[in-house]
């Protein structure tokens, strides 16, 4: 198979869309863990 | 369910390396649009499972409006959310097809644009549901869920009622497809619907934390009134 730019263009976009929001929810979840942990200490 | 977590995400990553493969590999080139095509194995698959997860927000927010249960409310964004991410990527992956076989990025003819209202239907939802803090929130974003997923047959059957320059169906429009190309389209189907059901699942475990967090700090707030002052609902802290 030969390597076409639009092809690759839209199989990147496709993952950088997916681990973008992966990436969102991490921190999302790593940011409330942070704030149990501050309600304990208190 | 803490282990079973994992075990679905590896199985899923197996599975998509395997519809990757079977996408790149195993599948025949298109005689005329070349390696182009198979843009089709990311593109079809993830507006399938977009249509799958809005539905799932209908039925969720049908169940919201009938029982009020917060886990259908939940249920209801999660959904929309993710639904939201796989129609974004049918609204990128599109464009990039079609520059080199239409000629052009874009055109207005009846599917591109019902995708495209659809999309901007369910964008609106999450705005409601982030920027809203009333607590009728819930209540508008189901009605609003039902009038979106009323859309989505006018999305999927648009191509039947209208002349649009979008191929006709894979499936059901009377054309044929080659096996292996079929078999590649269904793996990746499968492969996505997994990987949005994993996703869902994180989504949802968080929107519990996050509501049982927001609890918690209601209840503090009631016991200690002072701990309260520089401190806003979760819900309102993440718009």
């Amino acid at each position: 198979m030969r390597a076409n730019p639009y092809l690759f263009a839209a199989y990147f976009a496709t993952w950088t869309i997916h681990i973008t929001y992966l990436g969102i929810i991490a921190s999302r979840y790593a940011k409330l863990k942070r704030e149990v942990n501050d309600l304990k200490q208190d | 369910m803490k282990k079973l977590f994992p075990i679905l995400g590896i199985l899923s990553g197996i599975l998509l390396s395997y519809a990757l493969y079977q996408g790149l590999v195993v599948a025949p080139t298109e005689q005329t649009m070349g390696n182009v095509q198979r843009i089709f194995y990311y593109h079809v698959p993830s507006a399938w499972t977009a249509f799958i997860l809005f539905f799932v927000n209908f039925g969720a927010s049908i169940a919201y409006l009938i029982k009020r249960r917060p886990a259908a409310d939940m249920v209801a964004l999660v959904s929309a959310e993710v639904g939201v991410v796989f129609c974004t990527v049918v609204l990128v992956t599109g464009p990039i097809w079609a520059r080199p076989v239409w000629g052009i990025w874009w055109t207005w003819d009846m599917r591109l644009t019902s995708t495209l209202v659809l999309w901007l239907i369910y964008v609106s939802y999450l705005f409601l549901r982030r920027f809203s803090s009333s607590g009728e929130t819930p209540v508008l974003a189901a009605s609003l869920a039902v009038l979106g997923a009323l859309c989505v047959p006018f999305v999927y059957f648009s191509i039947w009622f209208f002349r649009t320059q979008h191929p006709q169906p894979v499936m059901g429009g009377g054309g044929s497809i080659d096996p292996r190309m079929l078999h590649a389209l269904l793996v990746n189907w499968l492969a996505f619907s997994c990987f949005a059901f994993l996703i869902c699942w994180s989504r949802y475990r968080l929107e519990k934390f996050e509501r049982e967090v927001d609890h918690a700090h209601a209840m503090r707030s009631l016991r200690d009134p002072a701990t309260n002052i520089e401190r806003e609902p979760y819900s309102e802290r993440r718009a």
